[in-house]
């Protein structure tokens, strides 16, 4: 620091050098720390999503093994019919589409995607690509999971992977919450639109947030969870991407029902051209 | 009993895998009946002779083990029950607890399940009197002032299919040679089983048995078949855990 002092002498400067090397070395820590927190939380989602995903193509590979060997065998014993050929062959290709949708959602979604640009994004293909890799894990522990008919049509500005992150996050918070309840288990996704933005509301038939702790529910590192079942960073974490796309994660209560509710500004860009482009991508 | 003579239930939630095995059963002679969960299998055994279920674990609306634990419980026949899961479903070690007398994983081999459902099928003296493979394997032996006190005890428990031995023996998963001495019962019992699951922190280990002498085999068979567990194989020796467990149910 450096400031002129009037003195008798005249002016003089007085110079004062304080050594923040510590501070410096403490505050790379605590970034690194931050850094691994986070890493680790993405790992930890990323190996629930994965074992979710290990169920979902491992049944239908159970069937395209099954169909093969039923083929081989019929080859073996020299009895292979054009109908059955035809049949189990149409099986075999339909069920290897099944496990291709999967795995091109798991790529899309599974990326760090923090570094990509903020652009267009078709709003019913997010909601496609996280409800693909959640909805068996609802459907085998009978969680209805409510989903809407989104426009094809609607767009917003976002990272799209980051959005899609988001969802699936708050989709396996509120699946946490109602999977142990004895019975009324269910998840609804709302996404309704107005002129300006597009709002995502994720409701469940949980117990609700106890009032104790909603204040703190997006602190990082703050859960409930057992250990070992979350780091506390997935509400944190989406909290501060939908802030950083301009809107707000929030939580409302209607009665007993938890609500998560995040808006992001709406897409107007004419360009129908982009907008078809990007629709049959998703599909 | 005959392949061809048996009721086989298959409980599978999806469709395409239901149909392949329902052809794969019916071309053995079997009488096949299919259920898409756990509640609508427990209706299908309500209303047949069921002599085999095959099922699945994670269904929507019942689940295999709720299924399984239903069967136990609450109905006057008791089918045999094994289990095509997929990785960690199930710990083998609650599966044979629960009473599931084979598991297999997804993709199964047609041959594979059409065998291990023929074997369990077959009666326990039929199964344990095929003579022993001549291959050696580790060896499990264990020394016992007699079988009531070593049940008393907490150093062995008998399912129907097999038993829970307290012992450091380091096993792995597989087959292994039995050798087991009950002094006071004048019983040297010879024979050969699987180890199906270990848990060497308890020094726990849970053994199917294959193969029992011919001098021993009617009374190891009287041993787990008096016991009112309905285990395949008990998940522990404590006593006092396995009679709230049998509580519990």
């Amino acid at each position: 620091m450096l400031s002129p002092v009037e003195t008798k002498q005249g002016k003089r400067i007085v110079s004062l050098i304080r050594d923040i090397t510590e501070r410096k070395r403490m505050e790379s820590e605590l970034e690194l720390a931050r850094a691994r927190a986070v890493a680790s939380d993405r790992l930890s989602a990323l190996g629930l999503m994965a074992g979710n995903i290990a169920h979902e193509v491992n049944n239908p590979l159970a069937i395209i093994h099954a169909c093969a060997s039923d083929l081989v065998e019929m080859a073996e014993a020299g009895q292979v019919s054009m109908g059955a050929l035809e049949k189990a062959s149409a099986r075999i290709k339909l069920t290897a589409d099944r496990i291709s949708k999967i795995v091109k959602s798991l790529c899309e979604i599974a990326r760090e995607g923090s570094g990509d640009p903020i652009q267009r994004a078709c709003v019913s293909k997010i909601v496609d690509q996280v409800l693909e890799l959640c909805k068996e894990r609802f459907r085998a522990h009978s969680v209805r999971l409510d989903t809407p008919r989104v426009d094809a049509g609607l767009y917003i500005i976002c990272r799209e992977v980051q959005i899609a992150q988001v969802l699936l996050n708050l989709l396996q918070n509120a699946f946490d919450a109602v999977v142990e309840r004895e019975e009324d288990r269910w998840v609804r996704l709302e996404v309704t639109s107005d002129e300006r933005s597009v709002v995502f509301a994720v409701m469940d038939s949980g117990r609700g947030v106890p009032a104790k702790i909603k204040a703190r529910i997006m602190e990082p590192f703050f859960t409930t969870k057992p250990v070992g079942k979350g780091t506390g960073l997935g509400l944190s974490l989406s909290k501060a991407i939908v802030e950083e796309h301009g809107g707000e994660l929030e939580l409302s209560e209607s009665e007993t029902h938890t609500c998560f509710t995040f808006s992001l500004p709406l897409s107007k860009e004419a360009d129908n051209a982009t907008t078809k482009r990007h629709h049959t991508a998703g599909r | 009993m005959q392949l061809q003579n048996a009721t086989i239930l298959l409980v599978d939630d999806e469709p395409d895998l239901l149909f392949i095995m329902e052809e794969w059963f019916r071309r053995e002679g079997s009488r096949v009946l299919t259920a898409e969960n756990g509640a609508r299998a427990l209706e299908a055994i309500r209303t047949n002779q069921v002599d085999a279920v095959v099922s699945d674990i994670r269904m929507p609306v019942m689940d295999g083990g709720t299924m399984l634990r239903s069967i136990k419980s609450t109905h006057t026949y008791k089918p045999s029950v094994m289990f095509i899961s997929c990785f960690s479903d199930i710990e083998p070690r609650e599966a044979y607890d629960l009473g599931v007398e084979a598991t297999m994983e997804k993709p199964v081999e047609r041959k594979e399940l059409v065998a291990a459902v023929r074997r369990v099928l077959e009666g326990r003296e039929e199964q344990w009197s095929v003579p022993p493979s001549q291959e050696r394997h580790a060896l499990l032996e264990a020394a016992f002032e007699s079988v009531a006190t070593a049940l008393r005890e907490g150093l062995l428990a008998f399912g129907r299919g097999g038993f829970c031995i307290h012992s450091n023996l380091e096993l792995g998963e597989g087959p292994v040679d039995l050798l087991l001495d009950f002094r006071q019962d004048h019983r040297r019992v010879r024979g050969q089983g699987i180890v199906r699951w270990s848990a060497p922190g308890e020094a726990q280990i849970g053994v199917e048995i294959t193969h029992i002498d011919d001098a021993n085999r009617s009374w190891v068979l009287d041993l787990t078949s008096s016991n009112e567990i309905l285990s395949f194989i008990p998940r522990t020796t404590a006593a006092g855990i396995t009679a709230t467990m049998k509580a519990a149910r």
